[in-house]
């Protein structure tokens, strides 16, 4: 059945168009366990998307598997020395579908039984937990203490037969009991464990006792618990708990990160660094570009032009080339001595006596030798030609000369001027940003270029001007670089934190896509665990309603919806009701013998839900509190359920074995009496096909009866009564062995005609061997003739005659019932 | 009653009319008997289909012992309808007789058992062949 949630929660997910693919495989996987979910989470594995595939079911129980499981059948209870049974008892049953009713006094030993059953295959039973100190000192036969032995026979399915053991040495206490289990084929174990069914006997506990009944409204959690596990809801819990739980680890890097951020936005607006203002707005934004936050951090970014580059560059920023402005100072005064000697010598010549001298030259080439016709006193002889020319000659070469020099002082003058250049902006925007020492530094440099429109300045008195540039420009480094180191100091911290931060943000990342396929799923399990739990509920709930229908006979309550609501520890189950027509709270309207039905009309659909591995359903003593009419209802409701299980029920009085006999139930009446010294004897009292040969017997007897109808009537209950008889011998025998019971109940359904049910019954298979088996008697041939004139012209013998061949072959079938 | 019967032929439709008045309470009769007459003429009403039925069937056992007519009923009529009848009888005997244990019948009882006969009256006439 909870292998159904699986398909239930399925087809709700997959018609919820609000549902991604991913949360629908995380719910699923939350469903089958915490392993699947692990694995539906990991990142590595790749993810089914439709998510379709429900999974591989996690451990044994009723999650194995679609379909019914395999069930167990009760073949027999032995008890010896335990409560009211002494000598050691038996208590025979048929396994497979039916109804047996176990009646007897109070005090007879029949409700020992049923504790009995109930001990050997849970260690415990209600009484047991309920009422300690009372039980435990009455637990062992008073005439017979010793041994003490409990014997439980099974006939599973497919295996066949299965003992379940209690025993306690002499004088041990109730809890030193002793279990084993003997399996098919296999040695006895000791432990219940062998069995397997630890989790369903929790489940399904196939054991309600009166006194049971009546808890059962008593915690309304109790109730909602027995049912929801039933129902598989725990599973729903439990996905549920485990999603919370994903959730929880899935989300801590991402709340990690938030309380961080919180954190370190008082750091970071109080931290004067504008890498502090970027991480700022990135750690406030919902999805921060967490690549940018990095290189950040890490500083492999790019640089940005605010105040950090602007002191870094000003804390490497140098002035003009000292050496080269030195030089090329020296160089320009060097030149403008040599200019200004050249002038010098150039000046005591003149132009104006080069051009005299060049024209007396002339003349004297002319005319040669002669008296100079300036002064009139002088000759111009060849001896003052030479000198005239030599001279002339140097004054032409010293021109030449100062030219060049001044070519050469003006290129000095321009290299002067290039080797100081105006301030560069790093300098003027650091000044401006007012960094200490800036402004200062940039006055020297300013001073010193206007020095260096005027070269001659410059070279003369430029070294105080580069001087005090130098030294400003060192200051104003000096400082930038102090500003730097003290905002690293500051900043080295919060990159710290940011950095952390960062690892956080980053993870979270990464598990975005899971934590919201979680987070959908989880929301929506919460969302829909009630129409859930409802939709899970809805098909026990008209169960039991038509049980209620039943047994509630004249009864103006009418059961109505039965829910389940409320959560943890305010759970529980929410019958409605109406009383001839009127809504009302059920458990507000109902006698105390109405509750009584009402647990019995939830119970049975608890115990006998289809996942459950027991065949059989054992209640004890139901009728205490009903009136008469509901008794015939339980009667009825109790036929029906043994349509499908074996149900045995002890009852203290004649009141439900009266109510089989008059609605004629198929049930087997069983009786125990108890003699003295706790000698408990238990006997059949009637089953159908004993009663459907009182019935001829009755028919045959009244003298009333024409011979025609008694001729017709007897055959068809000799009929009824042997094929009865065949069915219980044939199932009894084939379930015990382990077959299915579909095979059991296929093969029975084709035997058609008491002859084929007989062979079935005496396992005689076809023809021959059941001719063998009827010519071991005689009147085993006579009575399978009177069934068979039973729909043919009557009987054409003595009724009473027939009868007693009937109630013989009864008997040889009967004996092989019990083997 | 048992002239308008033989008139009528219609004995288990006259008995449970009878049965209805009485229930109502138009007969003055003493508290507490009501139910219990009401009862005693549904279980007429019942003999007198059951009774009907068989003989339409050939099964007619006049005489024989109720218990008897009941099994006759389940062969002829089939296990639904003779469980039924059979269930109906022995509850309104029940509510018939006084039991020391047992209370008076509730008229909610019995007015479903009156249900119950009149149901089956139709049922096993119905099946009249």
């Amino acid at each position: 059945m909870s292998s159904d949630l699986v398909t239930t929660v399925l087809h709700r997910a997959s018609a919820d168009p609000s549902l991604t693919p991913e949360a629908r495989q995380v719910i699923l996987a939350a469903l089958e366990g915490e392993d699947d979910l692990a694995r539906a989470l990991d990142p590595r594995s790749s993810a089914d998307p439709d998510g379709t595939t429900p999974g591989s079911g996690s451990g044994p129980g009723p999650a194995r598997g679609q379909g019914e499981p395999t069930r167990a059948y009760l073949s027999s209870v032995t008890v010896e020395g335990f409560r009211g049974v002494g000598p050691r008892a038996r208590l025979s049953l048929t396994p497979g579908p039916g109804l047996v009713i176990v009646a007897g006094r109070n005090g007879c030993g029949k409700s020992s039984f049923a504790e009995a059953l109930e001990v050997a295959m849970t260690r415990g039973s209600y009484r047991w937990r309920t009422r300690r100190g009372v039980w435990t000192e009455s637990w062992r036969n008073l005439h017979r203490p010793d041994p003490t032995t409990i014997v439980v026979e099974l006939a599973e399915e497919g295996s066949g037969r299965t003992v379940v053991g209690a025993r306690w040495p002499a004088g041990a206490e109730l809890d030193a009991m002793t279990s084993w289990v003997q399996r098919p084929g296999a040695g006895s174990v000791p432990g219940l464990e062998a069995l397997g069914w630890t989790r369903e006997l929790e489940l399904f506990r196939p054991f309600l006792s009166y006194d049971e009944l009546g808890a059962l409204f008593a915690e309304p959690s109790k109730l909602y618990e027995a049912l929801a596990s039933v129902l598989g809801l725990e599973r729903l819990e439990d996905a549920r708990c485990r999603l919370a739980g994903a959730r929880r680890e899935l989300a801590a890097p991402k709340e990690a990160a938030a309380r961080l951020a919180r954190e370190l936005r008082s750091v970071l607006s109080a931290t004067a660094d504008e890498r502090a203002e970027t991480m700022l707005a990135q750690v406030s934004r919902l999805r921060p570009d967490l690549d940018a936050v990095r290189d950040l951090v890490t500083g492999t970014g790019p640089g940005d032009d605010g105040e950090h580059s602007r002191l870094r560059a000003l804390a490497v920023l140098t002035g003009p080339d000292t050496a080269a402005l030195d030089e090329a100072r020296a160089r320009w005064r060097s030149l403008a001595a040599t200019v200004a000697g050249l002038r010098a010598d150039l000046g005591t010549v003149g132009t104006r006596t080069t051009e005299l001298l060049a024209a007396a030259l002339h003349l004297h080439r002319e005319r040669g030798d002669g008296p100079c016709p300036v002064c009139g006193r002088g000759v111009l002889d060849a001896g003052w030609a030479a000198e005239a020319a030599a001279e002339l000659e140097r004054g032409r070469k010293a021109g030449t000369a100062l030219g060049e020099a001044c070519r050469e002082l003006r290129a000095v003058e321009r290299e002067l001027t290039s080797l100081v250049p105006q301030p560069p902006a790093v300098l003027v925007d650091a000044a401006r940003a007012a960094v200490p020492g800036a402004a200062a530094a940039e006055v020297a440099w300013r001073e010193l270029a206007a020095l260096a429109e005027e070269p001659e300045a410059l070279a003369r008195d430029g070294d105080a001007a580069v001087d005090r540039l130098g030294e400003r420009l060192a200051s104003a480094s000096a400082s930038a670089r102090a500003e730097l180191r003290r905002r690293e100091d500051a900043w080295q911290p919060v990159a710290v934190r940011v950095a952390e931060w960062l690892v956080h943000a980053e993870r979270a990342r990464r598990r975005a896509a899971r934590l919201a396929a979680v987070t959908a799923g989880a929301t929506w399990l919460r969302a829909n665990a009630d129409e859930l739990r409802n939709e899970r509920i809805r098909p026990l709930a008209e169960r039991a309603r038509r049980i209620w229908a039943l047994l509630r006979q004249e009864s103006n309550v009418d059961l109505g919806e039965v829910t389940l609501a409320g959560v943890t520890t305010r759970r529980r189950v929410v019958l409605t009701a109406s009383v001839d027509g009127v809504a009302a709270g059920a458990l507000g309207v109902m006698s105390q013998g109405e509750l009584h039905a009402l647990a019995l009309a939830l119970f049975l659909p608890k115990a006998s839900a289809p996942a459950s591995p027991f065949g059989f359903v054992v209640v004890d003593d139901p009728v205490q509190a009903m009136d008469p009419a509901k008794v015939d209802g339980l009667a009825r409701v109790l036929a029906e359920v043994a349509t499908g299980r074996q149900v045995i029920v002890f009852t203290h009085d004649d009141r439900l074995p009266d109510a089989v006999r008059r609605l004629d139930l198929p049930a087997r009446l069983v009786e125990i009496t108890r003699d003295r010294n706790s000698v408990v004897t238990v006997g059949d009292v009637s089953d159908p096909a004993g009663r459907y040969l009182d019935d001829a017997r009755a028919v045959a007897g009244d003298r009333a009866v024409p011979d025609h109808v008694r001729l017709r009537v007897v055959p068809e209950l000799c009929r009824m009564s042997v094929e009865a008889r065949c069915r219980d011998t044939y199932f009894g025998h084939r379930l015990r062995e382990g077959t299915p019971r579909t095979v059991v109940e296929r093969a029975w359904a084709a035997a058609v005609g008491t002859r084929a049910k007989l062979a079935l019954a005496v396992r005689a298979g076809t023809g021959t061997r059941l001719d063998v088996w009827l010519a071991a008697d005689p009147r085993r041939q006579a009575a399978l003739g009177v069934c068979a004139a039973a729909p043919h012209d009557g009987l054409r013998c003595d009724p009473r005659a027939a009868i007693r061949d009937v109630a013989r072959l009864l008997r040889d079938l009967g004996d092989d019932r019990d083997r | 009653m048992t002239s308008v019967t033989t008139v009528t032929g219609d004995r288990a439709g006259v008995l449970l009319a009878a049965a209805r008045t009485a229930l109502d309470g138009e007969l003055s009769l003493p508290p507490g008997r009501a139910t219990r007459a009401a009862a005693l003429l549904a279980r007429s009403a019942l003999e007198a289909s059951v009774a009907g039925h068989l003989a339409r069937r050939g099964f007619a056992v006049p005489g024989a012992s109720m218990r008897v007519q009941l099994v006759c009923l389940r062969v002829c009529a089939g296990p639904v309808d003779g469980a039924d009848a059979a269930w109906a009888w022995a509850t309104l005997s029940g509510a018939c007789h006084h039991h020391a244990y047992e209370l008076t019948p509730t008229a909610t009882e019995v007015a479903h058992l009156l249900d119950v006969v009149a149901d089956l009256r139709v049922r096993l006439g119905a099946t009249a062949g």
